[in-house]
């Protein structure tokens, strides 16, 4: 059975503080990333097939969202980026986590259009260290 | 539905003239009546904004009287922002208009569509 895309979401607050995480405000789409390395091992005695060990897993979310009229998600986002703030990632589908870890905000954007367009925003962060649950 | 109230609110503001779907029988003057598609912009977690697809179709006797209804819609609703039967009206555009004879209400119709976003 398919999963609707608004029960996989992506949830953000500050590292270590006691405010749960929450989906970032207007959200539209979320996407999480892991990539691992490989590491060639290629040898002269390898003949031509290339071979490879595993290197570092690292992983990436990033989203888009709606920005609001006060362009309150936008500003509270540039803020914990402003500060270098370590940031909690929670990747939930229908409310049970799957990936939970810490991050850095590496980019905010926000776009505005014509009058029959609404302003989008994006982020991404660099997730840091094991992000098993 | 306030949403249905907003538009009727809305239209209301700038010709008295318009009824819900239907003008009573014995209505001769020029006059307007609406209907409303729905195509809700959703973020992940609710809706955020309701866009409406409004279609307005105006009838008169005349057709110079049904032309300048429809100018006077036109006017007033083209870029029209504000609040209305507490929905706020962010964007409102006129996006397209026909006119035709109907001989079996021997009356002029002119049909105007435009494309509203609502908080």
């Amino acid at each position: 059975m398919a999963l609707r895309g608004d029960l996989l979401v992506i949830r953000a607050s500050v590292s270590g503080s006691t405010t749960a995480p929450v989906i970032i405000a207007e959200s539209t789409d979320c996407t999480f990333s892991v990539n691992a390395e490989a590491l060639e091992t290629t040898s002269q005695t390898s003949g031509l097939n290339a071979s490879f060990i595993a290197g570092k897993v690292s992983a990436t979310a990033s989203g888009s969202f709606l920005i609001g009229s006060s362009a309150a998600n936008l500003t509270s986002l540039f803020a914990y980026q402003n500060a270098g703030t370590l940031i909690e990632v929670r990747v939930e589908v229908s409310g049970t986590p799957i990936f939970d870890g810490n991050g850095v905000l590496t980019s905010l954007e926000a776009s505005g259009g014509l009058s029959d367009s609404l302003a989008t925003g994006s982020y991404s962060i660099q997730c840091s260290g094991d992000m098993a649950v | 539905m306030s949403i249905r109230a907003a538009i009727y609110d809305l239209l209301n503001d700038v010709d008295s003239r318009v009824h819900a779907l239907a003008a009573p029988q014995e209505e001769t003057n020029p006059y307007a009546v609406w209907e409303i598609r729905r195509e809700p912009i959703r973020v992940q977690e609710s809706i955020i904004l309701e866009e409406i697809t409004l279609t307005l179709n105006i009838y008169a006797n005349l057709r110079d009287d049904a032309l300048t209804l429809a100018t006077s819609y036109f006017d007033g609703l083209e870029a029209k922002t504000g609040s209305y039967s507490n929905k706020t009206l962010i964007a409102c555009t006129w996006s397209s208009e026909s006119e035709d004879y109907i001989s079996e209400l021997d009356k002029w119709n002119v049909s105007q569509e435009y494309n509203l976003k609502f908080e």
